[in-house]
């Protein structure tokens, strides 16, 4: 909404500065988020006099011109001829841009240097007249602006309304909060006219058919007016604040909405078919052509203003091209009604045209300014397009719009603030803001809002008044005395997050952060979502692109992609890590989905920077593997287990998933080719998710039991053997704790080897191995036993041979 | 005489403190300790001084002379000690192995603050679903059925009725229905908007916080939230609460803070005012207080919200708000 500071004088004093009423302004809701100043197009045109005047010395018809433009004086060749020294003149200094004509620059006319222009009415866009110098009167003051003198200029504020206050989308509105807050009452200039036409109710018939559509419609008829341009204060006003001038009737209706808020419309009352105006719905398949050129197909959703034939209005939003006011209208019928504000919402949003009237309507306009501001506009249109009004008005309000009192305790205000303020402050702030007060200031008060106001229906609406102009900086600051509520601050789940990330960071990954949703496509490709049960994707009705199409049921898409962005831009060791809400289908929720949080992971590259000290060593599967046992266990997840796994999203033979209990709670492995291709990865990628809601439910994190400290010395031995090749890990490792039994308290592989010196097809493995016993100390040969029993066991199982070094 | 000597101290120090090698620790050895040196000049001139100031003056010069001989020892054993043949053979210049460590993301470094200062103040963190029903995300918080958050055009719908959450705001609601007064909590998490360009993603992160019991005011709102903007942004910034509008909150507030920038003087950031705009926040409005079931007349409270991501571009001076989504290690690593 723009405002401007000079135009709000006509209603209200302003006894700030423009600076000074923007910061008041934005304090009571209002906030001006720009102050601009408008001079018509006359930026840097002066009132300059000139002080000599000689003849150019290259050039009969030419003179040269010394102006005094009160900063300095500048000399200026001129072509005029009805000037002499000492008029005074407007002056377009270098830089300007008069509305006609081009930008001033400095030039050389015949030799000699012109630091300017003296300028026509018809450069500065006042007059037609090009035939001279435009000469001011003696009293214009030297160096003023001429857009000042002239009275065209103004300061103009851009106010960012919040969807409650339409009653400031209007100088009167903006006026009205200024004399709330000053203790002065706001009001339009006087209205006075002679109605010197005919009775109106014999040259107009106005009929509403549904009263719940239109709540009032009121019209004044005008006739023998002069259709001409506006006069340049009238331009410049609406121009000022970003309407266009079309000639002075519609200008004034313009000017009228954005003096009061109410927006009108002229209508060419010879155009007017059947001098009769039926305010009814579409009918189905109407066709209508609207202001702006473009023929609409009508429904019955939408409001019309039609005469005795057809429409020639959609009520509230714009008029028709058939009975618009021309440069040949004479007469003319001024149309200002209160629709419904809905109604008007749905006829804009199904026509897809949102004007400045439909905006107001919308919002809601004040139903006891009607028939004012057709009176207002009438009085304008006297004054400057001439005429005679008709005799009375047209005024239909079947059903007149009450307002509702509403009740207000001094306490409530006093305890929803924070404040300790008298009845008699409450009733006074109210009162000023033109609250009808039905009772005296006391505890407890009764008002009726203004009829203005559309968003004051209860004591909550009127202390927000009160606060308002108490001023919330007044309003002291202090620390909540209620109490805290008892429990843990921070859940289970947050603090295991916080822990794992924590671990995450402190092992090299860096988190990232992507969007919920991402192409569809994607999850044909990978899809590692560790949710069980679901399956389907959930896809957005109205997404902003296709790329953000669908709900990620995985993290690991979108971790893909950020390690291909950071891949494309040089950096090369990755370790990624993402906590992110997943989601599928459901039918067992009330919105068709389910949601959970995963923890995604992605790494490649080198495990540690280059370095001088060691030599690179690419990330593989063990890295992943070990990255998850490590964050597994560091968050005590006790009892998990790893299984192969089969997806087509991953490497066969690289990829496991993560059970406990029976139940998949995690995948991780190498990416598959395809994967990696489709994403044009030209080296190997290891990712793994964790469904991090199971693992909240499993986690152990923090219920740590003392366990004494062994009392007795451990024996250590080392243990290297030779097996085939294909025989697993986890069969030996498992055999050797199976036959240690309570007394091998650790075995740890240290050395895995197969090639020189090793059979072929065979490996080796080194394990250390750790003796205790808690009740005695044990001696070598009693280790010695076990040892001898776990290589008999080994060697009868898997045909283990002790590797000879 | 004696300020010469404080001079020549320095001046030597200064040199002594730079040398890099031996070369040139022994020249600076005999251009002050040598038979020709500036010190040993200085020594014999101590002839011209009257009879009383000798002692003294000697005195001060051996003592410098002993210093300057110690410092430059000292340093020509720094110097050895580095050079690459040490008495344990390694280059002790070589860099040392650093352990390596990741980053947070700065917008979870942003909430982890936040819940740091308002766990602080007593509040609990709440979560809710981020896919929500047209009741919670708006019925529930007075937005009337037309309003314009409401369009297609706003807000992600996944069926008529389902949509993405458009703010934390229905885990205020949700906590409410699921227990008595009083409350205090602080609902964090991803919200998401139709919108996309340089200060706005489709999806974006939002603190509410939430206080209901008897007697709150709105004075206790600008009490917690000068408490918070004072730990997040420091103590220097000043707070300026004007009148707003929220459909869930009556008297509602915009809160500005004097701009992190231009300290408030006025500057590109903050369009010339000196204030950005931070938080919004109010008094919970007495129909959404019915709407959860409980009594307006016996308990008040308040809520407020404020976007992590503007946070984090305000604290961190981040000038384009897709970075966050982007990952890149380079813009990661800053923080």
């Amino acid at each position: 909404m723009l405002i401007g500071y000079n135009w709000l004088k006509d209603y209200v004093k302003v006894p700030f500065s423009p600076q000074e009423l923007a910061d008041r302004l934005t304090m009571i809701g209002l906030e001006v988020s720009s102050i601009e100043v408008f001079q018509k197009g006359l930026e840097l045109c002066k009132v300059g006099r000139i002080e000599v005047i000689s003849p150019h010395p290259n050039a009969d018809r030419l003179s040269l011109c010394q102006v005094d433009v009160g900063e300095k004086k500048l000399s200026i060749v001129c072509g005029a001829s009805n000037i002499k020294s000492g008029d005074k003149v407007p002056v377009a200094l270098l830089g300007a841009k008069p509305p006609r004509g081009t930008e001033i620059k400095k030039a050389s006319v015949r030799g000699i240097t012109s630091e300017g222009m003296l300028c026509s009415e018809w450069e500065l866009g006042i007059g037609d007249d090009h035939s001279g110098i435009m000469i001011l009167p003696e009293d214009a003051q030297i160096g003023m602006d001429i857009a000042e003198y002239l009275k065209v200029s103004d300061t103009i504020f851009e106010i960012d309304l919040t969807p409650n206050r339409a009653d400031c989308l209007s100088h009167l509105g903006i006026a009205r909060e200024i004399a709330a807050m000053t203790d002065q009452i706001a009001s339009l200039p006087e209205i006075r006219f002679t109605e010197e036409g005919g009775p109106i109710e014999k040259m107009i018939e106005i009929q509403i058919t549904d009263p719940s559509l239109c709540f009032r419609y009121a019209a004044r008829i005008v006739t023998g007016i002069n259709i001409a341009p506006s006069p340049l204060w009238l331009s410049a006003r609406l121009e000022s604040v970003g309407i266009r001038s079309v000639n002075n009737v519609v200008d004034i209706t313009n000017l009228v909405m954005m003096e009061t808020g109410q927006p009108l419309h002229a209508f060419d009352y010879d155009l007017i078919q059947g001098k009769k105006i039926l305010i009814r719905p579409a009918e189905m398949g109407e066709r209508f052509k609207t202001l702006d050129g473009i023929e609409r197909s009508l429904d019955p959703t939408m409001l019309m203003i039609a005469d005795a034939n057809h429409p020639i209005a959609v009520a509230g939003v714009m008029g028709g091209m058939d009975s618009e006011v021309t440069e040949k209208t004479i007469n003319i019928l001024i149309e200002s009604a209160l629709f419904n504000p809905k109604s008007v919402r749905k006829t804009s949003l199904n026509l897809g045209l949102s004007t400045e009237a439909s905006q107001r309507f919308e919002r809601g306009i004040d139903p006891d300014g009607v028939l004012a501001s057709a009176d207002r506009a009438t009085q304008l249109i006297l004054h400057i397009a001439g005429g005679k009004p008709a005799k009375g008005s047209i005024d239909l309000y079947p059903n007149p719009i009450k307002k509702e009192p509403v009740r207000l305790r001094a306490k409530r205000v006093n305890g929803c603030l924070g404040l300790n303020i008298s009845s008699k402050q409450v009733y006074n702030i109210l009162k000023g803001l033109s609250f009808k007060p039905l009772s005296p200031a006391g505890e407890d008060m009764v008002f009726i809002p203004p009829s203005f106001r559309q968003d004051i229906f209860g004591e909550v609406d009127l202390i927000e008044e009160v606060a308002r102009f108490y001023g919330y900086d007044n309003i002291p600051t202090t620390i909540p005395s209620s109490k805290i509520p008892m429990g843990d601050k921070i859940s289970k789940g947050q603090n295991l997050e916080y822990v794992m990330r924590e671990i995450l960071v402190g092992t090299g990954f860096y988190e990232v952060i992507n969007f919920s949703f991402t192409k569809k496509c994607l999850f044909d490709i990978i899809n590692l979502g560790v949710k069980e049960g679901h399956c389907n994707l959930v896809e957005i009705k109205n997404p902003l692109t296709e790329d953000h199409d669908t709900l990620r049921p995985s993290v690991i898409p979108c971790l893909i992609q950020s390690l291909v962005f950071n891949l494309s831009h040089q950096n090369r060791d990755l370790k990624l890590f993402e906590f992110g809400t997943c989601f599928l289908t459901s039918q067992c929720s009330e919105t068709g989905c389910v949601e959970g949080k995963s923890l995604g992971i992605a790494m490649s590259g080198l495990m540690q920077g280059k370095h001088w000290r060691q030599p690179d060593i690419d990330m593989d599967f063990y890295d992943i593997k070990g990255q998850i046992e490590f964050i597994l266990d560091s968050i005590g997840v006790k009892g998990y287990l790893f299984e192969m796994v089969n997806n087509h999203g991953l490497a066969e033979g690289q990829s496991l998933k993560v059970m406990h209990k029976g139940r998949q709670f995690g995948i991780l492995g190498r990416l598959s080719q395809r994967t990696a291709v489709y994403f044009d990865i030209k080296r190997p990628v290891f990712v793994a998710e964790l469904d991090f809601d199971y693992i909240c439910g499993i986690s152990e994190y923090g219920r740590h039991r003392f366990k004494a400290i062994p009392k007795f010395p451990p024996v250590l031995r080392d243990m290297a053997i030779v097996v085939e090749k294909d025989v697993p890990f986890q069969r030996i490792i498992d055999l050797i704790r199976e036959e240690g039994g309570k007394l091998l308290e650790d075995a740890n592989l240290f050395d895995l080897y197969s090639g020189k010196q090793i059979p072929d097809g065979k490996k080796s493995l080194a394990f250390s191995l750790t003796y205790r016993s808690s009740e005695k100390t044990l001696t070598d040969k009693m280790a010695d036993k076990v040892y001898q029993r776990i290589f008999k066991r080994l060697k009868s199982e898997l045909n283990a041979e002790m590797r000879v070094k | 005489m004696a300020l010469d000597i404080e001079a020549l101290r320095a001046e030597a120090q200064d040199l002594i403190k730079a040398a890099k090698d031996m070369d040139c620790l022994s020249q600076i050895r005999i251009r002050y300790l040598g038979r020709k040196g500036e010190l040993t000049s200085l020594i014999k001139n101590i002839g011209h001084l009257p009879q009383e100031e000798r002692p003294k003056f000697g005195e001060r010069l051996n003592q410098l002379k002993l210093a300057l001989t110690r410092e430059i020892d000292e340093k020509q054993e720094a110097i050895k000690k580095l050079s690459a043949k040490t008495g344990t053979g390694l280059d002790l210049t070589l860099p040392g192995i650093r352990p390596e460590r990741g980053r947070k993301h700065p917008l979870t470094q942003i909430l982890e603050e936040t819940y740091h200062i308002f766990t602080g103040l007593g509040f609990k963190i709440a979560e809710g679903p981020e896919i929500e029903t047209d009741y919670y995300n708006f019925g529930a918080l007075n937005f009337p059925d037309d309003h314009p958050a409401r369009d297609m055009h706003d807000s992600f719908y996944l069926g008529t009725d389902n949509l993405l959450r458009t703010h934390t705001s229905p885990v205020q609601i949700r906590v409410m229905k699921s227990q008595p007064p009083p409350v205090r909590i602080i609902a964090p998490g991803k919200v998401y908007r139709r919108d996309a360009d340089i200060t706005h993603t489709p999806m974006f992160h939002q603190v509410e916080g939430l206080l209901v019991d008897n007697d709150v005011s709105f004075s206790d709102l600008k009490g917690v939230l000068t408490s918070f903007v004072h730990q997040m942004f420091g103590p220097d910034k000043r707070l300026r609460f004007r009148p707003s509008f929220f459909p869930f909150t009556e008297p509602s507030a915009e809160i500005d803070i004097s701009c992190v920038m231009c300290m408030g003087k006025g500057c590109r950031v903050c369009s010339q005012s000196g204030w950005l705009e931070i938080l919004g926040a109010g008094m919970v409005h007495p129909n959404v207080l019915n709407e959860v079931g409980y009594d307006p007349e016996q308990v008040t409270g308040f809520a407020f919200g404020a976007g992590v991501e503007r946070i984090a571009m305000l604290k961190y001076g981040v000038d384009d708000i897709r970075l966050f989504f982007e990952n890149d290690i380079r813009f990661l690593r800053q923080f």
